[in-house]
């Protein structure tokens, strides 16, 4: 029988899993003593409806202004996050045909398969759930905002109500700014779009987009191609119907934070330095010791990266 | 990215997929709002001695023996009412009764009583009037905004306020307007106008106050407090008593619309003052009923504190306030001590007036409940509730 050697423990993750494990439960604590309402209501809906009405103040009392400021202040604290998540979505594409390639190796032997996987990451300093939990962290944000919105755009008395009981008590300005100012163009912030297709489209396809953006080449494997683009065709499309049903205002938030996010996307990655030309020189070595494949790395851009795929 | 998420198959990343979408889909159908055309109302009540007619938060109107509480009549009929429930009932709308009847927009406006009609003002931009025996549709009036509040029903005259900005005067018997054209102020008008023998009073949330010539529409006066006017403006005896979103209720001469005074109350004003021997009683958003002197504003008591947000304006039965609050109590205030307790507690939020008849109230929630009470009974004051068996 082998003798299974115990991993080393790694002090410094160790530190810092215990650091995260320590702030969740701590968040657990509070949540459970005060109420998960409470907590999103004074922790998220709150602060973001106070600021909404703070910037609408100070910029005009445009809605649309405030709303656009208020996106950039929220991608401009996200950014570090988005950027880890661009930056990991890369490394994960390129990691792919090692990937494949340990599929093929060891698939019939699942623990093995693990094994080896887990080792690669680590290999490569690569953290497979650093790409999503950005997106994790920054969802209870937007429906934080989605939710102020709708609030402040308070068309029936028992909105303007709700308003009213949220509204920060001690900040005297916002006494001169109810009800807002909802009108915009053609559109009356607080009913959706009475054309039904001006909204949508821009919606739907401000959305795909950035989507199409941020999904990186998934190689030469099929299924996972057309599981990228279904999910990039039905999202959009979603979204774009879902726009005719809810009030305009939000639907220009989603338009204003996707373009601004496309703008970012762009942005980030002209940036971000192209991955090495040189080969990554780190082999998987499987256990019975035969030396494996290098393969060289070669991605430049994402034009180079499709035509490559299409080989 | 779920891909990323962890090492999985590619039939268990198409089931996440599929969740992921089914999750984003749920989220969106039961959090988006779908436009204030299908919000809910919140249920008001007006009554005589012998029957309660109420339009409920889902838009039906309904009139109930004030004995007993059983229906009369309802408009439209409820035949097809619990076919269209849930999401696609929200999307779809209401559904309608064979005769085409459909139900009312939203109602956040007390039903006005006049002869042999009761009149209700909706959010889907009309006003209707119904026959108080039968319950038939007399004549509808389209404004060209959402009506929101209460109607001041004087000399046969409707006079009310709409989203459109506008102030209208109908003639009840007939459903047609009296002015040549409505009265246009800046923004909203949510507020019941307040009407005397010459003028008609109306707040606005333009921040000002307007007085209007009763026969013709023409402005007289106006004034700005500086601040939303959501509510209804109280008159008595020459004096407006006005309350916005400034958190004061302001005092002005209705001649002129002069400032008198203006008391600070710590939160909003909505609900329509009560005047009564020479104090003045409201309540705030922030859960205080107040009680001022007509003649400076200052307390009569310290704020008595209840539970939850005072929306509609108290009324008053043998010596006592009678307060709804938007957690579902309702409070008994003493007008003279300012001591409280708690009367009665519903299912639903108490966001409109209560209406008194003799020692009876009838009071609406939110929550499509209306609750007939005595409050000469010893005990449970609940004489009962509509629909049965609901509490």
């Amino acid at each position: 029988m082998q003798n299974v050697s115990r991993p080393r423990i790694d002090p410094k993750q160790l530190r810092k899993s215990l650091i995260t494990w320590g702030l969740v439960a701590v968040a657990v604590v509070v949540v459970s003593q005060v109420g998960p309402g409470v907590v999103w209501r004074e922790g998220l809906i709150r602060p973001a409806l106070n600021a909404l009405l703070f910037l609408y103040t100070y910029l005009g009392r445009s809605f649309i202004v405030a709303i656009t400021a208020f996106t950039l202040v929220l991608r401009a604290i996200t950014m570090p996050l988005q950027v880890k998540q661009i930056k990991s979505a890369k490394r994960m594409a390129e990691l792919k045909p090692r990937m494949d390639e340990l599929q093929k190796r060891y698939g019939g032997d699942k623990t093995r398969l693990v094994e080896e996987q887990q080792k690669l990451y680590k290999n490569m300093g690569v953290n497979p759930l650093s790409g999503c939990l950005p997106t994790f962290i920054q969802f209870p944000i937007w429906i934080a905002l989605y939710q102020a919105i709708n609030s402040v755009l308070a068309d029936t008395p028992l909105k303007l109500m709700s308003l009213g009981k949220e509204i920060y008590a001690t900040f005297v300005p916002f006494v001169g700014i109810i009800p807002l100012q909802s009108h915009f163009l053609w559109l009356d912030l607080a009913k959706p779009d009475p054309t039904p297709f001006v909204l949508p489209i821009l919606v739907g396809g401000t959305m795909w987009l950035q989507q199409k953006m941020m999904t990186p080449s998934s190689g030469s494997d099929s299924q996972q191609q057309s599981m990228n683009q279904t999910m990039q065709i039905m999202m959009p499309l979603m979204f774009g119907y879902f726009t005719t049903q809810f009030a305009s205002g939000l639907a220009l938030y989603f338009v204003i934070s996707n373009v601004i996010g496309i703008v970012m996307q762009w942005g980030i990655e002209r940036i971000e330095k192209p991955a090495a030309s040189t080969a990554l020189s780190q082999a998987v070595t499987p256990a019975n010791g035969a030396a494996a494949e290098v393969k060289e790395k070669v991605s430049y851009g994402r034009k180079k990266q499709r035509r490559k795929a299409k080989r | 990215m779920l891909e990323e998420v962890l090492i999985l198959d590619s039939g268990t990343k198409r089931g996440l997929v599929a969740l992921f979408m089914i999750m984003i889909a749920t989220l969106a159908a039961g959090c988006m709002p779908r436009g204030a055309a299908s919000s809910p109302g919140w249920t008001v009540v007006a009554a005589d001695d012998k029957i309660v007619y109420a339009a409920l938060a889902t838009g039906r109107v309904v009139a109930l023996d004030a004995t007993n509480g059983q229906e009369a009549w309802s408009y439209p009929l409820p035949t097809q009412q619990k076919s269209s429930g849930g999401i696609l009932g929200g999307l779809l709308g209401g559904g309608s009764s064979d005769t085409g009847a459909k139900p009312l927009g939203a109602v956040y406006g007390v039903p006005a009583l006049t002869g042999k009609l009761v009149v209700v003002a909706s959010y889907d931009h009309h006003l209707y009037a119904f026959d108080r025996e039968s319950g038939q549709e007399v004549w509808t009036f389209a404004a060209e905004g959402a009506l929101v509040g209460d109607m001041t029903v004087d000399g046969g005259i409707a006079y009310f306020g709409s989203s459109d900005h506008s102030i209208y005067a109908i003639d009840v018997a007939s459903g047609k307007s009296v002015w040549e054209h409505p009265f246009a102020t800046r923004n909203l008008v949510w507020g019941a106008p307040a009407v005397d023998d010459k003028r008609v009073y109306v707040g606005s949330m333009d921040h000002h106050v307007y007085a209007l010539n009763r026969q013709t529409g023409a402005e007289e006066w106006q004034q700005d407090l500086g601040s939303a006017i959501p509510g209804t403006i109280a008159l008595d005896d020459g004096v407006l008593y006005v309350g916005g979103v400034d958190k004061q209720l302001h005092a002005l001469k209705a001649a002129d619309g002069s400032r008198l005074w203006a008391r600070a109350l710590g939160h909003w004003v909505w609900g329509e003052a009560l005047v009564r021997d020479g104090y003045v009683y409201v309540g705030s958003l922030d859960g205080k009923v107040h009680a001022v002197r007509v003649s400076d504003g200052s307390p009569r008591w310290d704020a008595v504190t209840v539970e939850g947000a005072v929306r509609a304006g108290p009324v008053a039965l043998d010596g006592q306030l009678l307060v709804g609050t938007d957690v579902g109590k309702l409070y008994r205030i003493n007008m003279e001590t300012g001591s409280s307790e708690v009367l009665f507690s519903a299912t639903g939020s108490l966001l409109s007036k209560p209406a008194v008849v003799g020692q009876r109230i009838y009071i609406g929630t939110t929550t499509d409940i209306v609750y007939a009470l005595d409050t000469g009974r010893q005990g449970e004051p609940q004489v009962w509730v509509y629909p049965p068996r609901t509490k």
